[in-house]
């Protein structure tokens, strides 16, 4: 652990800083919010009983993605493999490829803003009922009148068209 | 985005789609092998996944505002990253409270930025005109302080029925062509400043420096984004020019940037301002200006022209002679 109160706030103002980051790598890892939010504490944990070891002169994150591998490995091992998206030789394979994404994402959430102010209103509300609503497809159906491949054909497009924007975003403003 | 990395990116969402919603083996099964086999899937996976993340985090802080703020304001589009330590420092002073349960949950900072109350005014420390010819020198970041460095300027009297806003000469910032491949668009100029030389008497701190541009479109059919960014470093300008961009994401270093878009309807001159913290101890400001068209993908996309430009430190009267 932190050894000074100095060292303690650095390293909490650290993690603060970075957890949305972290969040990202552990969501890319395992595709399921539930697991990602799991995964995101332990890895807090094993962190701050870590903290000792991290060099405030050095950078933060590749220190802290190297603990968070770890962890998101043993939440996989633990898990029934049903509930999982990738196989655990999927997710090492992926792992620095995530790495490197998550690195950018508050840059990618900038980007998402002005994205998102370009979207209907109905394309915004089907995306809050699924993602934050945590709505089926088939509740979505029932409560938009439209089908359910429609609305599986509109969540894919919209995803498709968010991820182009960000890019482009980025291009011009990086 | 190419058209095979957008035909990626559907296969790679159909079947996590199909994964989700119907638990599909197959679908599974085949997601995974593309991944085993592909790098470049599994690099497009990694960024569709965390465009994900940012999705939610997004929508998220909407339905907050939405529970708080049934009908906010509209807000003209603007992307500000705030400076890490401005961010942070009212977390730090709470850190003797924050137990380790608290950090590892996801929070909701009801963060304010410190209104003072009292009135502060202007130093301008740099209005330097753009009348003498000549003033560009260095491409990209200029190596000292003093100079204007470029990825593709001139300076330039009236041209293409486009007045200086303030005296006889302004500055053209040429569009970055697409087949350059440049890693942005944006048509930059950047100034480094040397806070050492100028004249700020008294002002010891919890003072912010203002950078005001304004921009001109030279084509009134498409949307403009400009671009003010500010950086304040504690070395010296020629320290702070070795590496810089590195150095913009290192704790410690103050960087603030900020869009601002106007559309094709608004034209004229239009000027901006952005406020950026003044740590103490800071002995060089490096600031971008920039333009790019929006959406504007022909073959000659709009120039933008650049006046008027003027840096000030806003200090608290109290600490001024």
């Amino acid at each position: 652990m932190a050894t000074s109160a100095q060292d303690s706030s650095r390293f909490i103002a650290a993690l603060t800083r970075h957890q949305p980051a972290l969040e990202a790598f552990c969501h890319a890892q395992l595709a399921n919010r539930q697991d990602a939010q799991e995964a995101l504490q332990a890895t807090c944990v094993k962190l701050w009983e870590k903290s000792g070891e991290w060099n405030a002169d050095t950078e933060f994150l590749p220190w802290a993605f190297a603990v968070a591998r770890f962890t998101v490995l043993s939440h996989i091992r633990d898990r029934m493999r049903d509930r999982l998206v990738f196989d655990e030789d999927v997710v090492l394979a992926m792992a620095e490829e995530t790495e490197a994404a998550a690195t950018q994402f508050e840059e990618r959430r900038e980007a998402l803003g002005s994205c998102l102010d370009k979207l209907k209103p109905e394309h915004r509300d089907l995306l809050q009922g699924h993602y934050i609503g945590g709505h089926s497809v088939r509740q979505l159906s029932g409560t938009t009148g439209r089908s359910e491949s429609a609305v599986k054909m509109i969540l894919l497009r919209l995803r498709e068209q968010l991820s182009a924007c960000i890019q482009r975003q980025i291009r011009i403003c990086p | 985005m190419n058209s095979d990395s957008s035909s990626l990116d559907h296969r790679l969402l159909s079947l996590l789609q199909a994964v989700r919603d119907t638990h599909d083996d197959s679908a599974r099964a085949r997601l995974n092998d593309l991944l085993r086999v592909d790098p470049a899937a599994r690099a497009a996976m990694a960024r569709l996944m965390v465009d994900e993340q940012a999705l939610t985090s997004r929508l998220r802080d909407e339905s907050i505002v939405s529970l708080l703020d049934p009908a906010p304001a509209a807000e003209s589009e603007k992307v500000v990253r705030l400076p890490r330590w401005f961010t942070w420092r009212p977390l730090i002073s709470a850190a003797a409270g924050i137990v380790l349960g608290m950090f590892c949950t996801s929070m909701v900072f009801g963060f304010a930025a410190q209104r003072r109350s009292e009135k502060r005014t202007p130093l301008v420390v740099y209005s330097p005109g753009l009348e003498t010819a000549g003033t560009l020198v260095d491409q990209g970041l200029p190596k000292a302080a003093g100079r204007w460095g470029a990825d593709s300027a001139a300076v330039v009297t009236t041209e293409n029925g486009v007045k200086p806003m303030e005296g006889s000469q302004m500055m053209r910032l040429d569009p970055i062509p697409l087949e350059r491949n440049a890693k942005t668009r944006m048509s930059r100029v950047y100034q480094v400043l040397d806070l050492r030389s100028q004249q700020m008497p008294g002002v010891t701190g919890d003072a912010e420096v203002q950078v005001t541009a304004s921009f001109f479109a030279a084509k009134s059919d498409v949307t403009s984004r400009y671009l003010i960014r500010a950086v304040a470093l504690s070395e010296s300008p020629e320290q702070a020019t070795k590496g810089f961009w590195p150095k913009t994401e290192e704790d410690g270093v103050v960087s603030v940037k900020q869009t601002f878009d106007k559309s094709p309807e608004e034209r004229g001159w239009h000027t901006f301002s952005l406020k950026v913290p003044l740590p103490r101890g800071a002995q060089t400001l490096v600031f971008v200006l920039g333009a790019a068209s929006v959406d504007d993908v022909s073959a000659l996309p709009t120039t933008h022209y650049l006046d008027d430009i003027q840096v000030s430190v806003l200090a608290p009267q109290s600490t001024q002679p």
